[in-house]
């Protein structure tokens, strides 16, 4: 038998031919009370499965949401510390670039051999008038020699390893230096004040000194060249009746920030 | 009596279809449970029940698509009139294996049908837009794994809903119409 006379065949055909007139009579737009119908039919069942569905999908979403919420939130956390990490870099690197920047001032205008060094601690073992360098022997550092930050004397080598160096601050108690006002070349001797200044001593009281006098470094100890500026006279101590005048000298360098110095060879 | 029932049936997987799977899509594709329907029952080799399965089914979805009217119900009587007659041509049994692969060529000629169709209504100037062949080929792949998965259950109402026709029949000396 012939294929298009098979049963098969037959009902293809005669739906394919309803499919047709259906095709037309949708175009005419006589379909749409059946369309109307039609898409009315499965309502109550689909309003039926939604209603279950709906309930399910909203609680697994927000579940699949907040695991993407905790990812997200732990990957923000870790780039805010690696934001505040940077943020510790970027002011440190702030930090040392004025400083430089203050030290380059006074390094092109000095006839001086510097070296210059980094500081590597302040206040090392509890000590709050000391530093630690980060050259020693080995660039030429040795005990005595003046450390000097924007061109005023900061301190003096006390210790020189072969790698680092510590250095005592002027404002130590323990240090005492050669120094003369600069203006009428009396000679004196600085000394830290219990970390909170610089007084200078030995002042003649015949000599004159005033308030803004200048104070530098006298050049009688060999290892700390003449004419380093220690600082300003700020306040007189002394009264007329002393036998030496004695003053406190301000310095404007904030010794507790320091980042890079420079020792005098 | 028997056309009611397979109507109902129609109605209830259309409403699963859209109320359930469309939140549940796999890769933008939601599965085709009609489809699935039509494919069991073309599979029977002296059953021709699944024409009417297939030209309500397609009605069905021509009704709900925005395409050209006519592209699902021509591309369900198309795949399930092929697959009958390879069905019959090859003596295929009834089982999850053959049910599988009988999907996969159902699922690839009914996407093709729905393509061409709309693209010679496209030519024909009767439509202003067609299914990009793209698109079809790139769900593919999850519409048939999605398919497959509910295969099963559809085949398995299938069965119940021969059963309750035999039943039926039996009760009513042989003539359910």
């Amino acid at each position: 038998m012939r294929f298009i006379y098979t049963k098969t065949f037959a009902i293809f055909f005669t739906c394919f031919v309803a499919l047709a007139v259906l095709v037309i009579m949708q175009l005419k737009g006589w379909l749409d009370p059946v369309r109307a119908v039609v898409l009315n039919a499965p309502r109550p069942i689909i309003r039926l499965v939604r209603s279950v569905a709906l309930p399910v999908k909203n609680f697994f979403t927000t579940v699949y949401e907040l695991k993407k919420i905790v990812q997200e939130n732990g990957r923000l956390s870790q780039e805010i510390i690696n934001l505040k990490q940077d943020l510790v870099g970027f002011n440190q690197q702030a930090r040392e670039n004025e400083a430089l920047r203050k030290e380059l001032g006074f390094v092109k205008n000095t006839t001086l051999d510097l070296q210059a060094c980094a500081v590597l601690s302040d206040n090392p073992f509890g000590s709050p008038d000391g530093l630690i360098l980060n050259c020693g022997s080995d660039a030429g550092i040795s005990e005595g020699q003046a450390v000097i930050s924007q061109g005023h004397l900061t301190g003096k080598i006390i210790y020189s390893g072969k790698k680092s160096s510590n250095v005592l601050l002027l404002t130590s108690s323990n240090f005492s230096s050669d120094a003369k006002v600069s203006q009428s070349g009396q000679n004196g001797i600085v000394k830290g004040s219990f970390n909170s200044g610089v007084i200078l001593e030995q002042i003649p009281q015949a000599s004159d000194l005033t308030k803004g006098s200048l104070v530098v470094t006298a050049g009688i100890n060999e290892k700390i060249p003449k004419n380093i500026i220690i600082g300003e006279v700020s306040d007189i101590l002394s009264s007329g009746n002393d036998l030496f005048k004695k003053a406190a000298l301000s310095s404007p360098i904030d010794f507790h920030n320091l980042e890079f110095v420079f020792v005098v060879k | 009596m028997k056309y009611l029932i397979y109507l109902l049936a129609i109605i209830i997987l259309l409403g699963i279809n859209l109320g359930l799977f469309n939140y549940l899509q796999i890769q933008n594709q939601m599965p085709n449970l009609l489809l699935l329907l039509t494919l069991c029952f073309a599979l029977e080799k002296k059953d021709y029940d699944f024409f009417f399965i297939a030209f309500v089914s397609g009605l069905f979805l021509d009704f709900y698509s925005t395409g050209f009217f006519g592209q699902f119900t021509l591309a369900f009587l198309l795949a399930a009139f092929f697959l009958h007659i390879f069905a019959n041509i090859l003596a295929l049994e009834q089982n999850f294996k053959t049910l599988s692969a009988a999907l996969a060529v159902c699922v690839i000629f009914f996407n093709f049908f729905v393509w061409l169709y709309s693209f010679a209504a496209f030519k024909l100037n009767w439509t202003g837009e067609y299914l990009d062949f793209k698109m079809l080929l790139k769900g593919l792949a999850a519409s048939l794994v999605y398919s497959w998965l509910l295969l099963y259950p559809v085949y398995l109402l299938s069965q119940f809903l021969k059963r309750s026709l035999d039943r039926l029949n039996q009760r009513s000396g042989g003539v359910v119409r």
